[in-house]
């Protein structure tokens, strides 16, 4: 990824996030009483001033795409093994299923649920993608 | 009463092996307790605490001295190895000391915390010994405005931790000024981003927001690529914030109490020194285990540590969706120290210029009413000259 679609990318994201504050959330989420005086008293003027100098941050991070020499470029996923997105959907997964697990069945059984089922994604992940010789031992082994 | 009296009559209740021993105790249970992401120096004292009522006052202080001092080192010995700071004051650590330990030198990071930890611990006990009459007085000179000053000036740390760009910086900082807005509004009670929910109407828990942002990417990170490991290192400089229930009239009546504890504070740091080293050795072999193996612990721990605080299974919640904040954050190179600095000091700054504007019937003109606060724009003012002139200097260049 260039760092110019980066920072483009960036800013876009945070003009349509201001946007969204000033518009729909701020409105809809922060209640402010009838009858405050001045505006700066109110609960919805530090939101707004958040929501605006994220804007103005935005925009800035537009104009300085276009700065950016378009060569640079920032170095994520060079090599990745196997499909990335479905560990990490497993790992959401895990996530939901110990948020949902954790009142109904406590925190040690859940515990030892998510403790397990991660170091056996990830066996199962070097074992058979990967194609690591995981060491497994001499009294359980795994397929 | 002359400074030697006070302090020959700290010496004579202090001057006990029980004393001692109390204050090493409360040390290594310290160490350990910080150690222990969630736990927590706080909460470790207020482990402690009922062990201190069939004690001498002097020796039960001391003892809830040495677990605080000792929980506060022993934070920062998950915060370098794992990247899950023990303690919050041990946030600033993960910056430093977690890439220290991913290039193989977790022992030395520990050794520098250590050290750090020691030093500055005794210089603030020589300056809390010699100035802390005077800067209680002081201190009562300071009202909203001054604090929202103060705390402006603060937030131009982040052009300190912002990275490779300025602008990616604020944006994480904004981030975390729109997420510490979440609760009740502190003037008028009403509802900011609640979304109906009780558990959001006390804000966001500080302790699930720092793990998550912290801890959890690293994990998720690792499920995204377990052969390369992510991970930016990031500089900044440790900060505390201590607030002190200051009660003049201790000053006179319990002298020899103050002195003792004095004394105590300075003994607690070679207490800490010595049990530090000893955990260091202990500790240190946590950065050899393979990822693999040491993630699903660190998630287990995190789980458990961030229940802790509250008892509130929300907060878990909290640090998972924290978590994949902090990994797009990582994703899209935006640095999380700003996001944890505005995080902290974003109630700070609200509520102080909400109080200034109440107290002046909203005359901006309070925020300028002394010398203090004159102080304290005029070094924001010259560091955000000083930020400006360096990014017009690399822009240049």
């Amino acid at each position: 990824v260039s760092l110019r679609a980066l920072q483009l990318r960036l800013g876009l994201g945070a003009c349509v996030a201001a946007l969204f504050l000033i518009f729909i959330a701020i409105p809809t989420w922060v209640s402010s009483p009838s009858n405050v005086s001045n505006i700066v008293l109110s609960p919805t003027f530090w939101p707004y001033t958040l929501a605006a100098l994220t804007g103005l941050v935005g925009i800035g991070l537009v104009m300085s795409s276009r700065v950016v020499s378009a060569d640079k470029t920032i170095h994520v996923d060079e090599e990745i093994d196997g499909n990335p997105w479905i560990r990490l959907a497993a790992l959401a997964i895990i996530m939901a299923v110990s948020m949902f697990l954790l009142p109904r069945l406590g925190m040690v059984w859940t515990a030892l649920i998510c403790a397990v089922l991660i170091p056996l994604i990830l066996y199962a992940f070097f074992a058979h993608v990967a194609g690591v010789a995981v060491p497994q031992g001499d009294f359980v082994r795994l397929p | 009463m002359s400074f030697l009296d006070s302090l020959q009559a700290g010496l004579s209740i202090v001057s006990s092996i029980e004393v001692f021993l109390a204050l090493f105790a409360g040390v290594c249970i310290g160490v350990v307790g910080g150690a222990i992401p969630g736990l927590s120096a706080t909460m470790a004292v207020a482990l402690t605490l009922p062990f201190t009522f069939t004690m001498q006052p002097i020796t039960g202080i001391l003892l809830l001295l040495g677990v605080y001092k000792g929980g506060i080192f022993g934070g920062s010995i998950p915060a370098i190895l794992i990247k899950t700071p023990g303690t919050p004051a041990s946030s600033a650590t993960i910056l430093d000391g977690h890439p220290m330990a991913e290039r193989g030198e977790a022992g030395r990071a520990l050794g520098m915390a250590l050290w750090a930890s020691c030093t500055a611990d005794l210089v603030s006990n020589l300056a809390l010994i010699l100035f802390a009459g005077w800067l209680a007085s002081f201190a009562l000179n300071f009202g909203p405005p001054e604090f929202f000053a103060l705390i402006l000036f603060s937030l131009t740390i982040i052009a300190g931790v912002s990275g490779e760009s300025l602008l990616r910086g604020a944006l994480s900082a904004l981030l975390g000024l729109l997420l510490a807005t979440i609760g009740l509004d502190l003037v008028y009670g009403t509802n900011r981003f609640t979304f109906g929910n009780p558990n959001m109407m006390g804000g966001l828990n500080f302790i699930a927001v720092l793990i998550g942002l912290f801890a959890i990417p690293e994990i998720i990170a690792m499920a995204w690529n377990p052969k390369a490991h992510l991970g930016n290192a990031r500089a900044l400089g440790q900060t505390k914030v201590r607030l002190a229930d200051y009660r003049p009239m201790m000053f006179v009546l319990n002298v020899d109490i103050i002195y003792g504890l004095f004394i105590g504070l300075i003994i607690s740091s070679v207490f800490l020194f010595i049990v530090g080293s000893v955990a260091i050795r202990g500790f240190r072999f946590v950065a050899d285990v393979p990822k693999p193996l040491l993630m699903p612990a660190v998630l287990i721990l995190c789980i458990f540590g961030v229940f802790a605080v509250n008892n509130n299974i929300f907060d878990v919640g909290v640090m998972f969706v924290m978590g994949w904040v902090g990994f797009m954050m990582m994703r899209y190179q935006i640095p999380a120290a700003p996001f944890l600095i505005a995080f902290i000091l974003g109630p700070l700054l609200e509520d102080n210029f909400r109080q200034s504007m109440l107290m002046s019937g909203s005359d901006p003109a309070i925020l300028l009413r002394g010398p203090i606060t004159w102080f304290f724009w005029t070094v924001t003012a010259i560091t955000v000259f000083a930020i400006a002139r360096n990014l017009r200097k690399s822009s240049t260049a």
